[in-house]
């Protein structure tokens, strides 16, 4: 949906879940590649469990608003998936790709019996439905099988820069950057995480 | 550590808003830095504070805005540039002084950053901070992107230096909190002695006292400066114009707003039919360049966030221009073009114009649309309401403190204030937050309540406060209720930080803003002293609260409870549980218990959830922190907890 060859990224999920820090680490990953790279986030509710979104818009031509408008996102990286629902149902198109981590982090209104969490099946067919490619994996298993829950979004990662959708998101870019942030056994694991996660793509 | 300070001239770095004024603070030789945090001002002097070593700024966490206000104007006083932040609301708090401040004038530049919450994404009100630079009569500049809010601190500077007044510059959340690439410049050096010279004539303002008196004096300065930073400003680059020549509509703005009225314009193709003024000075408002705007167009939007403080502004300045032969148009706040209330943003500036040009716009796809439609109403997306986090102390001592109030059945309420326990007046807190209004007003409200028993009012009133806050504003309250002879329970939620923000320090803490030691000075201690009965209990002690809580609210006189457990998210906390939880599934007998699911329905952790096929309750082990607590309030001792092995 966009006019130009910039991308609109979005990510999603609930407080806590490294929303932030993912988006900050694909933004400095292209700073080499990418003459406009802005963020906007949403972090008052970060870590209070309220829905947190990161605007990542990255390119060549001129951009502005650190906002995405609605209905102009290209990508979605869902930490959750209720979440990635929501924000296609607000910025998606007929274009959009999205990856999403299937694993639910229940509301309290849910925990409170008012309302319903949604099947996993229903989940995975709505975000299918309104997307032209999904991905939709429980990526924190996943990290638990490679060490620790927190590597799935290092693996997210991973399936992002294998979609190749993004310039300069590579396996070289992602451990450079990712190397200011961790050190010794922590970076190898996250790293290690990342190739499974390009792998993952090879299908694509 | 985010190392902004050692950026070359010239090296880009993808930087939040709030670095980059730190970068700009740090660039300006500025050598010293004081705030209270609030967000989305917080990252400001953190940044700072993390980068004093290299920098040698003295940098403070002040108790709270005024008095931050009051250290930074000193360093000014004597000779030293400084600069003091805070959020919107912190300027109602610093105000008094800020009004004094703006009589008496300053020596070195002083700024004063505010950052405004528009849509109120983490405050409880979207105060606009820009009249008070009207009402006070100080310069404010409003930068618009990244790199702008890295030069104009710089040029704030200046600015004060040459009128001798504070400058105040307004940052909102979505640049504060937003990020771009932003360009480094030369880091300068500012060597001054600190010295403040005070015996000279008394009207001197370099060497005389600093004074607001004699007041009608200083008012007439304050009006010449008010004028002279005008011209300043008059063949400024800050200013600046993209459009056409003559622009069918000239958009005024100012801001992140410029931001959204570039991307509409060129979104809907009107780039020759519409222009965009962008102002960085707004107060005052640049008159001459306004009135030269005047003669090329016929019709304005304003495009601006909260107030229509520009638009109010541009008006009055058409109004006084007698030699203008022409009615001019004016959409805006006023005309219902843009929203009296919330942020604004690209599409709602899209839709003004189509409105204005007539236009249709439509980036829809008619089949995605109704695919849209069709999944908003099949129920799939349940709304996610902000809940105290998995091993919380906040979500324990509400616990406490909701069955205390069932208990004591006098229909008693909690009256609170601004921090993450906010969230007691949502469900996650049990509802028990019945007043929330500004920084340490629930226990002044709860003060006020609790005298009307001499007309016969008899509910248990309580207040709650955190431990920050209680420094920062819920000290005076307390000495009211006791010296009134009140009748409350002021509750402290001291979870060892000021939490919300990011574990900024307070007064209570060992460690200031620098790390290097502070003087403690502990809550209990003041407490005691201003009269009040005071109780310390753990929240995660389930017994010893369930007990003692009832007791102490039922008294007839002030009490404090210190409820202290440190925050779940605190530095000595984070990744590390108490306990491994796991749930007894031959005790536990789901849905036939009888509890109608009192560890998941009632007490709402996010880590403990109903699993809808088993009907017997789950922990989720990647969310859960071990606090324990849950197994202290099941009935059938089915949740056992077991002493964590943390590595």
């Amino acid at each position: 949906m966009n006019k130009n060859s910039n991308k609109n990224i979005i990510i999603t999920g609930v407080g806590g879940q490294g929303n932030v820090t993912l988006a900050r680490l694909i933004g400095e990953s292209v700073i080499n590649d990418n003459k406009y790279i802005t963020i906007g986030e949403t972090f008052g509710a970060s870590q209070r469990g309220g829905s947190v979104m990161s605007h990542l818009r990255i390119g060549n031509s001129k951009i502005y608003s650190p906002v995405i408008p609605l209905k102009k996102a290209d990508l979605i990286i869902g930490l959750e998936p209720v979440e990635t629902l929501r924000v296609l149902i607000t910025y998606g198109n007929k274009d959009i790709i999205s990856v999403s981590n299937s694993k639910p982090i229940i509301p309290s209104n849910v925990l409170s019996g008012e309302v319903q969490y949604p099947q996993k099946e229903t989940l995975h067919q709505k975000i299918n439905y309104l997307s032209k490619v999904a991905i939709v994996e429980n990526f924190t298993e996943l990290g638990i099988k490679y060490g620790h829950h927190l590597l799935s979004n290092s693996i997210i990662s991973g399936v992002v820069s294998g979609l190749k959708i993004i310039k300069g998101f590579d396996q070289n870019n992602f451990t450079n950057t990712i190397k200011k942030y961790y050190s010794g056994k922590t970076l190898e694991k996250n790293i290690a995480a990342f190739l499974k996660g390009v792998k993952m793509t090879e299908i694509y | 550590m985010y190392s902004i300070s050692e950026m070359k001239p010239f090296e880009k770095k993808l930087m939040m808003g709030n670095f980059a004024f730190a970068r700009g603070i740090i660039e300006s030789g500025a050598s010293f830095a004081a705030g209270y945090p609030g967000t989305p001002s917080s990252e400001i002097i953190e940044t700072l504070a993390q980068n004093s070593s290299k920098t040698g700024m003295y940098v403070e966490w002040s108790i709270n805005e005024k008095t931050a206000l009051e250290t930074a104007a000193a360093a000014s006083f004597a000779n030293q540039r400084s600069v003091c932040v805070m959020k919107q609301n912190g300027v109602n708090v610093a105000s008094d002084f800020l009004l004094h401040l703006s009589y008496s004038g300053t020596r070195k530049g002083l700024i004063l950053i505010v950052c405004d919450d528009p849509g109120a994404l983490s405050s409880v009100n979207e105060g606009e901070s820009r009249h008070f630079a009207k009402m006070l009569e100080i310069p404010l500049l409003e930068p618009s992107d990244f790199q702008e809010a890295k030069d104009i601190v710089k040029e704030a500077f200046e600015l004060s230096e040459k009128l001798k007044s504070i400058v105040m510059i307004r940052s909102v959340t979505r640049l504060s909190h937003a990020s771009g690439i932003v360009e480094a410049n030369e880091i300068l050096k500012q060597k001054n002695p600190p010295y403040f010279h005070h015996s000279g004539f008394i009207l001197d303002p370099e060497t005389g006292p600093v004074m607001s008196t004699p007041v009608t004096y200083r008012h007439q300065l304050m009006v010449k400066r008010m004028e002279e930073c005008r011209s300043f400003f008059k063949n400024s680059s800050l200013n600046r114009y993209f459009g056409p020549d003559n622009p069918e509509l000239l958009i005024i703005t100012s801001s992140v707003d410029f931001l959204y009225s570039m991307e509409a314009v060129k979104e809907l193709n009107l780039e020759k039919k519409a222009g965009v003024l962008k102002l960085v000075l707004t107060n005052p408002l640049p008159e001459e360049l306004i009135n030269e705007y005047f003669l090329k167009t016929d019709s304005i939007l304003f495009t601006e966030q909260v107030l229509p403080f520009i638009e109010e502004g541009v008006k009055n300045i058409y109004a006084d221009n007698f030699k203008l032969d022409k009615k001019i148009k004016f959409y805006g706040k006023k005309s219902g073009h843009i929203p009296n209330t919330g942020e604004t943003d690209t599409n709602i500036i899209i839709n003004a114009l189509s409105k204005i040009f007539g236009i249709e716009y439509s980036n829809s796809d008619e089949e995605y649309d109704k695919k849209v439609i069709e999944t908003a109403f099949s129920n799939v997306t349940p709304g996610r309401e902000m809940t105290f986090c998995p091993g919380c102390p906040h979500r324990a001592s509400y616990f406490h403190l909701n069955n205390a109030i069932k208990l004591d059945s006098k229909d008693g309420f909690i009256c609170g204030d601004i921090g993450c326990y906010t969230l007691g007046m949502l469900p996650s807190g049990y509802s028990t937050l019945k007043t929330i209004h500004s920084m340490g007003s629930g226990t002044g409200i709860a003060s006020g309540f609790g005298v009307l028993k001499k007309y016969g009012f008899d509910q248990t009133v309580l207040s709650v406060c955190g431990d920050s806050t209680f420094f920062h504003s819920g000290i005076a309250p307390l000495i009211n209720a006791v010296h009134n002879k009140s009748r409350l329970t002021m509750v402290i939620l001291d979870n060892s930080g000021t939490a919300m923000t990011g574990f900024q320090p307070h007064p209570g803490e060992k460690n200031t803003a620098c790390g290097i030691n502070g003087t403690p000075v502990m809550i209990e201690e003041i407490t005691k002293a201003c009269g009040a009965k005071t109780h310390i209990l753990d929240p995660f002690n389930y017994k010893k609260c369930q007990e003692k809580i009832p007791e102490i609210i039922a008294q007839d006189n002030v009490n404090v409870i210190i409820l202290r457990h440190p925050c779940a998210l605190s530095p000595q906390r984070k990744n590390k549980k108490y306990f491994e939880i796991e749930i007894d599934y031959e005790k536990c007998v789901g849905d036939n218990c009888g509890c109608f699911n009192f560890c998941t329905k009632i007490f709402k952790c996010p880590a403990l959830f109903l699993n809808p096929s088993t009907k017997k309750p789950e922990i989720d082990k990647t969310l859960c922190a071990g606090c324990g607590f849950c197994a202290d309030i099941c009935y059938h001792n089915a949740i056992i907890k077991k002493a964590a092995d943390n590595e």
